[in-house]
């Protein structure tokens, strides 16, 4: 469709998209640390209680489904399965986390662990010391049956401590207690970290990575409500000291505040760099647009910078950097809108657009009028 | 609060000294005669209007930059206005009071501005919701502030009164949770308030 344009699709996204979850677009920096992040959650089974702090728009949410497709795509051992979660709004304890990272759990996975378990295991899998403090899980996860619709549901039901699920539906899929308070969640959950990291050979067991996106919204919970979830993911992290890595993000302007957002127990536990994700630089931000086109290339040729020309890639810049700061999502907004208008009225030449073909919508007020720094008041 | 009466109408504005008299009981009531004094607000083609942003006034909403031309001109540009139907202007129904409703307005304009309570409390946590940009509880907004600005004593709940007297910069999105509202500038010059006052 963008053929004539030398793109495979249209590079400029708005918002987080999981198709071009494998897109990474200059921020080198940011593209080192997740690098070796990766590389050491699998080279070391220690856990890991990661921090990524980014500023508003700078691509926080990208991060992490990009993380995840790179766990899913790494081919030697250990794995990495990573699971993706967000801390809900208004969370009104660690249930509703727990629900959200049950969710991102990949059951077909599971089922084939309960196997692998139950083929090196004599006697009864649910009788395997990882189920020990939550039997049901096992259960749950042997109802899960791709032909009974029913007891599929009721299993999921159960893990995710959703309320309505009666007594037959219980004696159904075999459990005879409900995951009701914060404990049992986190003997759940534990007893399904251990199943996904499961291997006989030590040296290849996998590794689960927890990625809980928004957890700056810990910071709105009441204490109380905070420091249930605090002490609930530590109390959970504890109890792997291997192959758990939880990865928490945050996003707001004062980097410092991470600090008044974690418990001491968590902050205590925290490796000690924070992957960060700043405003870009002008220069940063040419080298975003390059790297983002770059890979949406049909054939690569000199014109990096097609269907704009580079002068015209410097002036939405500089433009953009003369009133905000710069950020990628604001970059997307501004390229997307720009080049959407200036295509609608005329094909490009060879060269490309020029500043004075896209001077009138580069000028156009209301262009980025909605889109205001979140501290812009000062 | 301070009640002044300018040609037999008041007006009620903010002491600068009397900012623990607020509370959300005693907020504006709105009633076309209901100059009681008690309540907060700025006279307005006959109406007692709430220091708020944005004004919702019968069908159109004002805002300090964005008001009836009549309030700096005469004779009234009626012609040009989106805010009122000729038939149904308050400002006209009460022509012979606009200079009253554009003394109110400029007081309105400058007033709203000025932030209530504990100068130093406002100060110090507005920065820290600025710099911050998200939502966040008071009582953990006020650990930071007592972490950062150690020479400022403040107790959770002076906090939250602060946070909750100053609608017009922090927006309350409910069950003790607040932001910032965007492009408001505080000013923090006493002697605006002075000059109306004198």
């Amino acid at each position: 469709m963008f053929e004539h344009l030398n793109l495979k699709e249209w590079p400029f996204r708005t918002t987080a998209d999981e198709e071009f979850a494998s897109v990474w677009a200059g921020r080198a920096k940011t593209r080192d640390q997740v690098d070796r992040l990766l590389r050491k959650m699998q080279m070391f089974p220690k856990s890991g209680l990661h921090i990524l702090w980014a500023n508003f728009g700078m691509g926080k949410t990208h991060t992490l489904y990009h993380l995840r497709y790179r766990c899913n795509n790494l081919k030697n051992a250990p794995l990495l399965i990573p699971v993706y979660a967000v801390l809900p709004k208004r969370s009104t304890g660690f249930l509703e986390l727990y629900r959200e990272i049950i969710q991102g759990l990949p059951y077909d996975f599971l089922r084939k662990q309960i196997q692998k378990v139950g083929n090196n295991t004599r006697g009864s899998v649910s009788l395997h010391p990882m189920f020990q403090r939550s039997p049901g899980v096992v259960k749950a996860l042997l109802s899960m049956d791709t032909e009974d619709i029913e007891n599929t549901t009721a299993a999921m039901q159960w893990l995710a401590a959703q309320p309505g699920l009666t007594k037959g539906q219980l004696n159904q899929i075999g459990v005879s207690y409900r995951i009701k308070t914060p404990e049992d969640g986190i003997n759940a959950l534990s007893s399904l970290t251990s199943l996904a990291c499961y291997h006989p050979d030590p040296t290849k067991q996998a590794r689960l990575v927890v990625m809980i996106d928004e957890y700056q919204r810990v910071g709105e919970l009441n204490p109380r409500i905070a420091a249930e979830n605090h002490a609930s993911l530590h109390t959970y992290f504890n109890a792997h000291p291997t192959n758990l890595q939880l990865v928490l993000t945050f996003s707001f302007g004062n980097k410092q505040n991470v600090d008044f957002l974690l418990s001491p127990e968590i902050k205590s536990r925290a490796e000690p760099v924070v992957i960060n994700l700043d405003t870009l630089t002008p220069g940063e931000a040419q080298e975003f647009v390059r790297d983002l086109l770059a890979q949406f290339r049909i054939t690569s040729n000199d014109r990096w910078a097609y269907p704009l020309t580079p002068e015209a890639v410097d002036a939405i810049i500089q433009t953009i950097s003369r009133r905000k700061t710069l950020t990628p999502r604001r970059l997307m907004l501004y390229f997307n809108y720009i080049l959407q208008e200036i295509i609608l009225e005329k094909d490009p030449n060879d060269v490309g657009y020029s500043v004075d073909d896209i001077h009138k919508y580069l000028m156009d007020p209301q262009l980025g009028d909605m889109d205001v720094d979140q501290d812009s008041s000062s | 609060m301070i009640d002044f009466k300018l040609n037999d109408k008041f007006h009620t504005v903010w002491d600068l000294n009397e900012y623990h008299a607020w509370d959300s009981l005693n907020a504006y009531d709105a009633s076309p005669d209901g100059l009681s004094g008690d309540k907060e607000g700025f006279y307005f083609g006959n109406w007692l209007l709430p220091f708020t942003i944005p004004i919702r006034f019968q069908s159109a909403i004002i805002t300090p930059d964005h008001y009836p031309g009549c309030i700096n001109k005469s004779p009234f540009p009626c012609k040009n206005c989106d805010f009122f139907s000729v038939d149904h202007c308050p400002i006209i129904e009460d022509q012979e009071n606009i200079e009253l409703s554009r003394e109110a307005f400029r007081t309105y304009q400058q007033l709203v501005f000025i932030p209530k309570g504990n100068f130093n409390i406002f100060q110090s946590a507005f920065e820290e919701l600025r710099l911050h940009g998200s939502p966040l509880n008071y009582k953990l907004l006020s650990r930071i502030v007592m972490a950062r600005h150690p020479n400022i004593k403040v107790t959770d709940r002076q906090l939250l009164k602060i946070l909750c007297s100053n609608p017009i910069f922090f927006a309350d999105s409910g069950q003790g949770v607040f932001q910032m509202i965007p492009n408001r500038i505080p000013k923090f010059d006493s002697s605006i308030l002075l000059n109306f006052l004198l």
